[in-house]
């Protein structure tokens, strides 16, 4: 369909109200809205339910990353191209400063969109920002109520307690809190 | 915290919760079980376990391997739900009867992924227990110095797609029934450094294929799907330099270059170059990967002209889009290779040579230089040299 060389616009509302004009290839980096479209079912505004404006505004900003990069990636020696070293650094800096309720919305956003690309990126994130950490840490990063009452908690404890042991590095990350 | 702060379990759907623990160090996710009432059993689903002696920070090793073994129990023992994937590294063969157990539980779950990896022990190398073969579920299977018998009563792996044996060993014919029972594999990755005879595979589905050991002769049955394949000779000196004075005799393996229609990249050592160029039937070529390594004792010279004068397919380099060279000495007996390549391959982008440790920068720069004078069939190849 090669009617127009103009690209063509999809718009998307935020939970919040707010609308977002992005290209088409751009919207259709996520799943979810792709199969809306070529379904062709998708409304003048589509309407993204579950995620606010300043969540869609972080993964429009992914979806257009991506079709930077796959533009041109049918011929070679393509100066966007990444690496698998450059795509980690991407990643990384991508995620950088994102605090743990962000990260949860993203990553609901990602999978109610269908991303795999940014839903992988939220989990490697939320991963590194478990790992080594103290129950009571991981409980006050992502406001998880504590309902155990203090004989469950031991009891749990002890009965995992492999896991409660402290190795080299378990220490190292607590003290440095 | 902000006020519509997010709670982690209330809000993530139970998939992201999954993933997030699948993604995490089994320790780490049984430490998720005191969070709140909602975590308790949350990791004991998690459908992938992943253990590493190296991640128990305990000396001597066998304390370690004991202790892990001690952690995989109560693992499996709460465990929950189907298990897909099963790794296990760098574990002790001296308790082998735990893992023996675990296998049959595994194969009772219907497990899909099962990795075994063992310490080296040459002399008592672990011996995979009748059960696994009852793992009809397995989609992948990896195994890494073990012993490998079928028992009689083996059904073959009918799902099995990818299989790799390392420093596994085996007789010709275990490894041959074995793969002949697996009749969707698509990769296959064997390494070994015994000499075994002629061994013949069929793999009609086989897309990937790397081996590595000393073998006398190689015929891939039926493998038309081919595409990517790694042929290196791997074991102790004197036995590879053996079945390499062979291959310059005989015309073993020229059968077998001979049937790899649908190849488009290929990883050989340097020895079987002659084989190679002179049989080789893959018109759809588009990599190629040589290692050069070459030892005087049996170094295989092809002079400069060798390779105008030896009759090579025309059609051999015409998809060739990259070449790398590893190993590279001074070695005029390549460069008549490289100009051959740079003056047949018409879409070649990019020739590497990685040269040998402790080449000279003198002798760098000669064959760079030799390299750039070389007419090309292609205008836009790229021609490096890298140390």
């Amino acid at each position: 369909m090669s009617e127009s060389t103009e690209k063509k616009m999809v718009r998307l509302r935020s939970s919040d109200g707010e609308v977002f004009e992005v290209e088409e290839s751009v919207a259709k980096v996520a799943k979810t809205l792709q199969d809306m479209l070529e379904e062709d079912c998708a409304d003048a505004v589509i309407p993204i339910t579950c995620v606010r404006a300043p969540i869609l505004t972080k993964v429009i900003d992914y979806c257009k990353d991506q079709v930077m990069i796959s533009s041109s990636s049918s011929t070679t020696n393509n100066p966007n191209e990444r690496t698998e070293q450059e795509r980690k650094a991407w990643g990384q800096k991508f995620m950088e400063g994102v605090d743990s309720s962000t990260l949860c919305e993203l990553l609901v956003a990602s999978n109610f969109l269908n991303i795999e690309g940014l839903l992988n990126l939220g989990v490697d994130k939320m991963v590194s920002m478990i790992q080594g950490k103290y129950p009571q840490e991981i409980r006050d990063m992502f406001n998880v109520v504590n309902d155990f009452t203090p004989e469950e908690e031991e009891e749990i404890r002890n009965q995992n307690a492999w896991a409660f042991e402290r190795d080299p590095y378990y220490k190292k990350r607590s003290s440095s809190k | 915290m902000e006020e519509n702060g997010v709670d982690l379990n209330s809000n993530l759907p139970r998939n992201i919760l999954e993933i997030i623990l699948i993604h995490m160090p089994i320790k780490d996710a049984v430490r998720t079980s005191v969070l709140s009432r909602k975590w308790r059993y949350a990791w004991a689903s998690t459908p992938v376990l992943e253990f590493d002696v190296a991640s128990i920070r305990v000396i001597p090793q066998y304390s370690a391997v004991k202790r892990l073994t001690r952690i995989i129990d109560h693992v499996l023992l709460l465990h929950n739900g189907p298990i897909e994937k099963f790794k296990l590294s760098s574990y002790f063969h001296g308790y082998s009867f735990h893992v023996d157990k675990w296998i049959l539980f595994l194969s009772r779950q219907g497990v899909n992924n099962l990795f075994l990896g063992f310490e080296e022990a040459k002399e008592y190398p672990y011996i995979v227990p009748s059960c696994l073969f009852s793992c009809e579920q397995l989609k992948e299977l990896s195994l890494s110095c073990c012993e490998l018998r079928t028992p009689l009563q083996f059904n073959g792996f009918c799902r099995l797609k990818a299989l790799d044996l390392k420093d596994t060993r085996f007789t010709k014919e275990t490894v041959e029934s074995l793969i002949s029972s697996c009749p969707l594999l698509e990769e296959l990755s064997i390494r070994f450094d015994y000499r075994l005879e002629h061994i013949k595979l069929h793999a009609p589905k086989l897309k990937i294929f790397y081996l590595s050991g000393v073998f006398d002769d190689l015929s891939l049955v039926g493998a038309t799907c081919l595409v990517h394949a790694c042929i290196v000779l791997h074991g102790q000196s004197d036995l590879v330099d053996a079945v390499r004075r062979r291959f310059k005799q005989t015309n073993n393996l020229d059968k077998f270059f001979g049937s790899l229609v649908n190849l488009a990249k290929l990883t050989i050592g340097m020895y079987f170059m002659q084989h190679w160029t002179t049989y080789q039937s893959s018109p759809n070529l588009e990599e190629v990967k040589i290692y050069a390594y070459l030892d005087r004792k049996s170094a295989v010279l092809y002079e400069e002209r060798f390779w105008e004068e030896h009759k090579i397919h025309d059609c051999t380099f015409n998809h060739l889009k990259v070449i790398v060279m590893c190993g590279v000495k001074e070695g005029n007996h390549l460069l008549g290779l490289f100009k051959f390549v740079l003056a047949n391959a018409p879409v070649l982008e990019t020739m590497t040579i990685k040269m040998a440790p402790k080449v000279t920068e003198a002798a760098k720069k000669q064959t760079l230089k030799s390299l750039l004078q070389f007419p090309r069939a292609s205008v836009g190849a790229q021609v490096s040299c890298l140390d």
